[in-house]
């Protein structure tokens, strides 16, 4: 094998990435080429270098900093298109539908029930009224429906709410 | 020989005459002696006075409310109730004629009147037995103890359902109805009330009746109400809007009577089915949304091709439903079948 072959392996052989066999093998020149050991020597050199960078945490130089907001904020906003096609995705679409669907159910119910500037009649008033006119009724309890039309003579103004 | 074919026809004989026997003693009494045991009992307290303390019960889906309440009645129409129960009430007296009535409200220093007489005829009507025969069995049942009086029960099923809709315990002696169970069409209790103690007859103070303001009250007018008439024709002519009625009642049902009132600017129009023991009255009114409900969560009911929603309101079915000209409630002791059909079969 030519010097040029093992310098080749050199950075393998640094990183502890060559086989056992071939690990020894350069091993064995690097010991008596000075050359190739001059060459895994730099390589050793470059490595304990960067490790040691990285080691500690450094801070980015502001002009670098600058440059990425830059870039960032040169960058151009999705089309339209691309934009629908991210919400019409069925993993946002199925739940917008069926919130939107409550929403309209919730509406509709909220209408019937309490129109606006609609009055409400009271169902216990109803109930009193029934009451009323069908208390020679043998279903009804006198002594209950007494006691029911006997509490509605001072509620009587709230049979109808506006 | 001649003999034995004798013996055998008289054994025969005495054993048919045994099973009738058992069988009379067994199955109740369905006969022209239960409906005359049922008017007599739905017409004891024309002469007979009494004095007891009463509990009722109202049972809705989910709750029941109960009332407590101490009864004088002097034969043949003078009554004097004084509550016991709920709370809210503890203290109220009515003193009544059964047409004109005055309600005692301590707490408020106030005495409310109610002249039904001439608001609403239908606390003095009678009941139809006719119709109630029409459309109900009497079964006898066997004596029991109620109050410490010996009691006989009288249960009213339909005709057309089968279904048990009220049975009543009478007193044997006097005849007067010492408790009452009430039942929805399903089967289930609606409600219940019972004499806790009742003393019969004797002779009460008519002072106790008489309807007085006392010093320091205030006689105030109670509660207006519609006043009915049987004629609808009348009722088209005099009430301010258009109704309608169901083409299509329940079995025995039919309309007995209706009204118009006028309502802080709501109009609405009652009318009042009944079969003799059941009623129901269809409220249709304008110029107002669905009902409001003070305590009861109302459900969704399809009504044809509507949805309404229902509840229960002190012992009723209340339930409601609009078109677009019209608001449509049916309050009374019905399922929601029966009601969905009858709200389904407006014209």
């Amino acid at each position: 094998m030519t010097c040029e072959k093992y310098r080749e392996l050199i950075i393998d052989y640094t990183h502890g990435e060559l086989d056992a066999a071939t690990d020894a093998t350069v091993f064995e020149h690097i010991q008596s080429c000075a050359a190739c050991k001059a060459e895994w020597q730099i390589e050793t050199s470059l490595t304990e270098t960067l490790r040691a960078a990285y080691a500690t945490e450094l801070e980015l130089p502001m002009s670098v900093v600058a440059t990425v907001r830059q870039t960032v904020r040169g960058q151009r906003s999705p089309g339209v298109l691309t934009s629908l096609r991210t919400w019409l995705r069925p993993a946002v679409l199925a739940p917008t539908a069926a919130m939107l669907l409550l929403i309209a159910v919730v509406a509709r119910y909220g209408q019937v029930h309490t129109p606006p500037n609609v009055p409400q009649v009271s169902a216990d008033y109803l109930v009193r009224q029934h009451l009323v006119q069908t208390m020679g009724s043998q279903s009804n309890d006198r002594a209950y429906a007494e006691y029911l039309l006997t509490s509605a003579n001072d509620q009587s103004q709230n049979a109808v709410t506006p | 020989m001649p003999s034995r074919p004798k013996s055998h026809f008289s054994a025969l004989l005495g054993a048919l005459g045994l099973f009738a026997l058992l069988l009379l003693c067994v199955t109740p009494v369905r006969s022209d002696d239960a409906r005359a045991l049922f008017r007599a009992a739905l017409e004891a307290d024309d002469s007979v006075s009494y004095s007891g303390t009463i509990t009722s019960v109202i049972y809705d889906r989910d709750s029941a409310d109960a009332t407590v309440a101490r009864i004088d009645h002097k034969a043949p129409n003078s009554w004097r109730l004084w509550y016991v129960a709920p709370a809210g009430a503890y203290g109220r007296m009515i003193v009544s004629n059964e047409s004109l009535t005055y309600q005692y409200e301590p707490k408020q220093s106030r005495v409310y009147k109610n002249d039904w007489s001439a608001t609403a005829p239908g606390v003095a009507l009678s009941l139809d037995y006719g119709r109630v025969e029409e459309n109900y069995t009497v079964e006898l049942g066997p004596k029991t103890s109620v109050a410490g009086l010996t009691a006989r029960s009288l249960s009213l099923v339909s005709k057309h359902t089968g279904s048990l809709i009220q049975r009543f315990w009478f007193d044997v002696r006097s005849k007067l109805i010492l408790r009452r169970e009430s039942y929805h069409p399903d089967g289930s209790i609606a409600s219940k009330s019972s004499f806790d103690n009742i003393r019969i007859g004797g002779t009460l103070p008519a002072e106790l009746f008489k309807m007085s303001v006392p010093r320091g009250m205030t006689l105030v007018a109670g509660a207006e109400y519609g006043k009915p008439t049987s004629n609808v024709a009348d009722l088209h002519a005099s009430s301010k809007l258009e109704f309608a009625a169901p083409a299509t009642l329940p079995y025995g049902f039919r309309l007995e009577n209706g009204s118009f009132t006028s309502h802080d600017g709501v109009d609405t129009v009652q009318l009042v089915y009944g079969d003799g023991l059941r009623t129901f009255s269809l409220f249709e009114y304008t110029n107002a949304s669905m009902p409001r409900f003070s305590r009861a969560k109302p459900k969704p009911l399809r009504i044809g091709e509507l949805t309404g929603e229902y509840a229960d309101v002190d012992g009723e079915t209340l339930a409601s439903w609009n078109t677009s000209h019209l608001v449509f409630t049916i309050v009374g002791d019905l399922g929601t079948k029966e009601i969905s059909n009858i709200g389904a079969a407006i014209k």
